[in-house]
C-alpha cells in the first residue's frame, strides 16, 4: 500500500512539475530584473562547524545588494533546478528529502529566510547564506547531475508554489550558480520510468524469498499474487487488463525459475539495486516480510535472507529492524538463529560489551511493554523476545 | 463514624490498612485467623466462596475450583472456568468468573475486616494498563466499594516517608518485587513531601515466576532420578515451591519429598541453583533498575536510599543485586509486606479528609504527593517517512511519560489533503516513546467530521490534560471551524453492576 500511495504522489507530481516548466521561469525573470547587483558562490564540503552539522553540502554565501526600495525587509528565497540536459535553459525541479527543506505544499526543494534591509541594504562582504546537505537532495535521475542554484532577494510577500513565483515582479535581485551532484540512487523520474521493471524485480525477490526454505508455499504465492493485484487495481481499465496479463505470465514463469533454483540471486539483487529507488526498495522488502511470515512462521532461512537484502540493498537498518519487528511481533513461530538475532536488535562486532547492553536494555523495553498485548501471539513473541534479550545481556555480562 | 482504608490487592497476597485515630496507618488483621496478609487465593466451593490460606490448601482436593493469581488477569478479556480449572478466552459461551468478579471476593473478604468503610484507595502496579484499571475499579463495584486507585510504589514511599522517626530523604529507590509484579519508583522525599519521578516495571515477575522455575528443577531432577514427568501445571506443587523458595532465603540447601507419577522421591536444591534458574528474571530486575536510573536522570550515587516493599525482596539475590548496583544496602526494618496497604490507607486519609477526626487530619496535614503520568499517551497521525519518502500512520506522543502531574499540553498538526471529511480522533497509550502503531494501545478513537471545505494545510490541534486523579480530557479541534470532539477518559468501572456481578452470588468466607 505504501509503494502505491508514492506512486501517486510521483505521478501527480511528475504532471505539475511538466506544468510548471512549460514556461520558462528564466525568461520571465531576465525581463523583470534589469541589473543584477547580488552575487552567491557556492563551496562544497563541510558546512562551518558552527552549524553543527557534520554532512557534505553546499555552503551558499551571498555577496552585494540586499535591499528594498520601501520595505524594512526582504524574503530571500533558494531553489534548485536540475539543468544537466541544457544549463541555458530552465531546468527540471528537484525534490527535497526533508520536509524542513520542501514548499509548504509539495515536495520540491525550497528554502527561504527574511532579512532586515533598508533601501540601500547592502552586504560588502561574504557572508554565509545556507548549507545544503547533499542527501537532502532528490534529482530526476541518477547519476551525474548538473544542479543550478537559484537565490531570489524578493519582497516579502512574495510566494512560490512548484518552482513558479506568484508575482515576477516581486523580484528584487537574483543570482545563480551550476554545481555538480553525483547521485547513486534513482531520480524521481527514474522512480516513473523504470516502475514497470521494478515491479517485476520485486516479484522475483519475492519469489526467491518464497523459495528459500526449499518449497513454494501456495500462502506465499498468494502474498504475491495479491501485491500484483493491488497495482493493478489503481489503474485505469485497458492498462489494468494489460497489466493483469503481463503479471499473471511473469509470476507464472518466474514461479517456474524459482523452483527449479535458477535465480541468481547475486545478479537480481544487484539489477534491482540499479533501478529501484529507495522507496521501491522499502517496498519490496516489506513484500519479503509479508512473504516471510505467510505461513505463520519466521524460519532462520528466511531472515537470513532478508537480511542479506536489507544490507546489499543499502536501506537504512534501523528502519528495516523496525519492519522486521512488525512481523516478528506477529508470527506464530519464530526460528531466528542467535546471530541474525544480534543484527537485528542493532548490535555490530564493533560495540563494546557496555554499548551492547545498553541497547539490549532499550530493546528490552520496547518487547516488555508488549508482553500484555491482547493478541496471543504478539504476547508469546513479545515474552520470547524479553527472554531472548535477557540471555544475551547474560553473555555481555551486562 | 465511617472509615477510609487503604487496601494491596496483590498477587499472591492481599492487605487493607485503616489510619488508627491518631492518622497512623494500622493493617488490619483477619479476626477469624489473625493474619494480616490474606491469600490472593479463592476457592469455589459448593454453595460458598472461600478466600484466603483456606482456599490455597483446597488445591489438594479441588483443584480445579481455586483460583490463583487472578491479578494477572486484570487486563485480559477471560473468564475463569470451573470446569477446565483455567482461565479461558471469553467467547461468552463458556460460563465461568471474570477477572473482577474473582477480584471482587478478595476485596470482600478484606472489607469485613472493618467496618463502616466510606471510601477505599486500592493500589495497583505503577505500569497496570487502563484496562487493568478499569477491571480493578469493576471489582471494586461488585464489592460495593467507593475506590479512588494510586500506584504501589508510590502508596509504598508514602508510607515510607511518613514513618514516625523516619530518616528518608533526598531522592530514593522504592524496589517493590511481590507476587506477580515488579515495580521501581525513584522519587524525591522532603520531610512529608513525596514527589515522584518515574516510574517502570514489569507486570510479569515476581515470587511467582520464581515458584515455577523452582517448579521445573523439581521436574528435571525427578526426570532424572524416575524417568518420569512430573505435571508441572499441578497447583500443588506450587505450594511446595513457595516453600522451598522461603528456606532458600535462609539456608543454603533444601530438601523435599516430592510425590510423581513413580512414586516419592526425595530431591534436594541448593541456592546456587535457585539462583541459576532465575537467572533471566534478575537481567529483567537490572534491566528495570537502569531503565530507572536512566529516566530519573541520576546515578547510584544520586539515591540516598533504597527502599524494598514486597516479600520477594527477601530473597538473597535480589538484596546482592541492589547492594551491587546501588553501592549500597537498601533500607531494612519496615514491613515489606504491608508498606503498600499502610501508604494507601494514608492517601485515603489525604483524599478524604472531612471523613477524619482532628488527631488524623492534623497527622497527615504535612502529607503531600505530588505524581507523574506513568505512560506516554499520544495520538495516531499521518506522517511523512523521511527515509522511506512515504506517508505513514505514526504514534506522536502528546503527553510525554514522566510529564508531572496535572498538565496540559497541546499540539498543532495539519489536515492532510483538500476535502477531508474527518479526522480519526484516537488516543493511544504505550509504555515507551513509540511512534510505531503497531506497539501501542489505541483506549479511544472516534471521528470527528470535518467542516465542508476543509484544505490540506489548514490547522487542526490536539490537547490534553490530565489531572492528578487520573483523569485526561482530549479535546481534538479544527481551528477554523473550531469543531471540536472531545474524550473525557477516566479511570471508572465500566459497566452497571447488574451485568458485572452475573452469575455472582456467594456467601463469602
Amino acid at each position: 500500500m505504501e509503494g502505491i500511495v508514492v506512486w501517486i504522489i510521483i505521478i501527480i507530481g511528475w504532471m505539475f512539475i511538466k506544468n510548471v516548466f512549460s514556461k520558462s521561469d528564466d525568461e520571465i525573470i531576465s525581463e523583470t530584473v534589469q541589473d543584477n547587483p547580488f552575487e552567491i558562490k557556492v563551496k562544497s564540503g563541510q558546512p562551518p562547524t558552527e552549524t553543527g552539522l557534520k554532512l557534505d553540502c553546499f555552503n551558499v554565501e551571498m555577496k552585494g545588494m540586499v535591499n528594498h526600495p520601501t520595505d524594512p525587509e526582504v524574503k530571500i528565497i533558494l531553489t534548485l533546478q536540475d539543468v544537466t540536459d541544457d544549463e541555458t535553459k530552465a531546468g527540471i525541479s528537484v525534490l527535497s528529502a526533508v520536509e524542513a527543506f520542501s514548499e509548504t505544499k509539495s515536495r520540491v526543494f525550497s528554502w527561504y529566510s527574511r532579512a532586515k534591509t533598508s533601501p540601500g541594504g547592502y552586504y560588502p562582504d561574504w557572508t554565509r547564506y545556507i548549507s545544503i546537505p547533499k542527501d537532502f537532495l532528490i534529482p530526476p535521475h541518477k547519476g551525474n547531475r548538473k544542479i543550478k542554484i537559484l537565490v531570489f532577494v524578493c519582497d516579502i510577500d512574495t510566494e512560490i508554489d512548484l518552482g513558479k513565483f506568484d508575482d515576477t515582479s516581486k523580484i528584487r535581485h537574483y543570482a545563480t550558480k551550476i554545481v555538480s551532484l553525483n547521485y547513486k540512487e534513482p531520480g524521481y523520474m527514474d522512480e516513473v520510468i523504470n516502475k514497470s521493471k521494478v515491479e517485476d524485480l520485486t516479484i522475483k525477490l519475492g519469489m526467491s524469498m518464497a523459495a528459500v526454505d526449499g518449497h513454494l508455499d501456495q500462502k506465499e504465492l498468494d502474498v504475491i499474487k495479491n501485491w500484483a493485484k493491488g497495482i493493478v487495481n489503481l489503474l485505469d481499465e485497458d492498462r489494468a487488463t494489460e497489466k493483469k496479463k503481463h503479471f499473471s505470465k511473469f509470476i507464472k514463469e518466474t514461479y517456474s525459475t524459482a523452483k527449479s533454483k535458477k535465480i541468481s540471486l547475486s545478479t537480481l539483487v544487484k539489477e534491482f539495486n540499479e533501478v529501484a529507488s529507495k522507496s521501491q526498495k522499502y517496498t519490496a522488502i516489506q513484500l519479503l516480510l509479508d512473504i516471510s511470515s505467510a505461513d505463520g512462521s519466521y524460519s532462520k532461512s528466511e531472515d537470513t535472507f532478508i537480511n542479506k537484502i536489507a544490507k546489499t540493498t543499502g536501506v537504512d537498518l534501523k528502519t528495516f529492524k523496525e519492519m522486521r519487528n512488525k512481523v516478528v511481533a506477529k508470527v506464530d513461530k519464530l526460528e531466528i538463529s542467535e546471530k541474525p538475532t544480534e543484527e537485528s536488535f542493532g548490535l555490530t562486532d564493533d560495540m563494546d560489551d557496555s554499548e551492547k547492553c545498553k541497547i539490549l536494555r532499550k530493546e528490552y523495553t520496547k518487547w516488555n511493554s508488549q508482553t500484555t498485548q491482547k493478541d496471543p501471539k504478539r504476547k508469546k513473541r513479545a515474552k520470547e523476545m524479553v527472554k531472548t534479550i535477557a540471555n544475551l545481556r547474560k553473555q555481555y555480562n551486562c | 463514624m465511617s472509615k477510609v482504608v487503604g487496601i494491596d490487592l496483590g498477587t499472591t497476597f492481599s492487605a487493607i490498612a485503616e489510619l488508627d485515630d491518631l492518622g497512623n496507618p494500622e493493617v488490619l488483621a483477619d479476626p477469624e485467623t489473625g493474619n494480616r496478609i490474606t491469600r490472593s487465593a479463592v476457592f469455589f466451593a459448593k454453595d460458598k466462596v472461600i478466600v484466603g490460606e483456606k482456599a490455597k490448601d483446597a488445591i489438594v482436593t479441588n483443584e480445579k475450583k481455586v483460583v490463583l493469581e487472578v491479578k494477572r488477569q486484570m487486563e485480559n478479556d477471560v473468564i475463569y472456568s470451573v470446569k477446565e480449572g483455567e482461565f479461558v478466552d471469553n467467547d461468552g459461551k463458556i460460563k465461568g468468573y471474570t477477572p473482577s468478579q474473582i477480584s471482587s471476593l478478595i476485596l470482600s473478604k478484606l472489607k469485613d475486616f472493618s467496618s463502616k468503610i466510606s471510601k477505599a484507595v486500592i493500589t495497583v502496579p505503577a505500569l497496570f494498563s487502563e484496562r487493568a484499571r478499569t477491571a480493578t475499579l469493576d471489582a471494586a463495584k461488585i464489592a460495593n466499594l467507593d475506590v479512588e486507585l494510586i500506584n504501589e510504589p508510590t502508596a509504598a514511599v508514602l508510607h515510607y516517608a511518613n514513618l514516625p522517626g523516619t530518616s528518608i530523604s533526598g531522592r530514593v529507590l522504592i524496589f517493590d518485587l511481590g507476587g506477580g509484579t515488579f515495580d521501581i519508583t525513584i522519587a524525591a522525599v522532603k520531610g512529608k513531601k513525596v514527589d515522584v519521578i518515574t516510574s517502570v516495571g514489569d507486570k510479569e515477575l515476581g515470587g511467582q515466576d520464581f515458584d515455577r522455575e523452582i517448579i521445573n528443577l523439581l521436574a528435571s531432577k525427578y526426570k532424572k532420578a524416575k524417568n518420569s514427568n512430573l505435571d508441572i501445571n499441578d497447583k500443588s506443587l506450587l505450594e511446595v515451591a513457595e516453600k522451598i523458595k522461603k528456606v532458600l532465603s535462609a539456608k543454603e540447601k533444601v530438601s523435599e519429598i516430592i510425590e510423581g507419577p513413580k512414586g516419592p522421591h526425595k530431591i534436594d536444591i541448593s541456592r546456587n541453583e535457585f539462583e541459576n534458574s532465575i537467572d533471566t528474571y534478575i537481567e529483567k530486575i537490572k534491566m528495570l533498575m537502569e531503565e530507572a536510573l536512566e529516566r530519573a536522570d541520576c546515578k547510584p550515587a544520586n539515591i540516598n536510599q533504597t527502599l524494598l516493599v514486597g516479600g520477594s525482596t527477601r530473597i538473597p539475590i535480589i538484596t546482592d543485586i541492589i547492594k551491587k548496583i546501588m553501592k549500597k544496602a537498601p533500607v531494612k526494618g519496615v514491613n515489606v509486606d504491608e508498606a503498600v496497604a499502610c501508604g494507601a490507607a494514608l492517601y485515603a486519609g489525604l483524599q478524604n479528609k472531612s471523613s477524619l477526626n482532628s488527631a488524623q487530619k492534623k497527622a497527615i496535614s504535612k502529607v503531600e504527593l505530588n505524581d507523574v503520568c506513568n505512560h506516554y499517551m499520544g495520538t495516531l497521525i499521518i506522517a511523512k517517512d523521511p527515509e522511506k519518502n512515504t506517508f505513514v500512520e505514526v504514534n506522536d506522543i502528546v503527553i510525554p511519560r514522566d510529564t508531572k502531574l496535572p498538565c496540559s499540553i497541546t499540539k498543532n498538526y495539519q489536515v492532510l489533503v483538500d476535502d477531508q471529511k474527518k479526522i480519526e480522533c484516537s488516543v493511544t497509550q504505550s509504555e515507551g516513546e513509540e511512534s510505531d502503531v503497531e506497539f501501542v494501545h489505541v483506549i479511544a478513537n472516534e471521528p470527528l467530521e470535518l467542516k465542508k471545505g476543509a484544505k490540506q494545510g489548514d490547522p487542526f490541534k490536539v490537547t490534553y490534560s490530565y489531572d492528578t486523579n487520573g483523569n485526561m480530557h482530549c479535546v481534538f479541534e479544527e481551528v477554523k471551524s473550531k469543531r471540536k470532539h472531545e474524550l473525557n477518559l477516566k479511570p471508572a468501572s465500566s459497566k452497571d453492576l447488574k451485568e458485572l456481578r452475573d452469575n455472582l452470588d456467594f456467601d463469602i468466607e
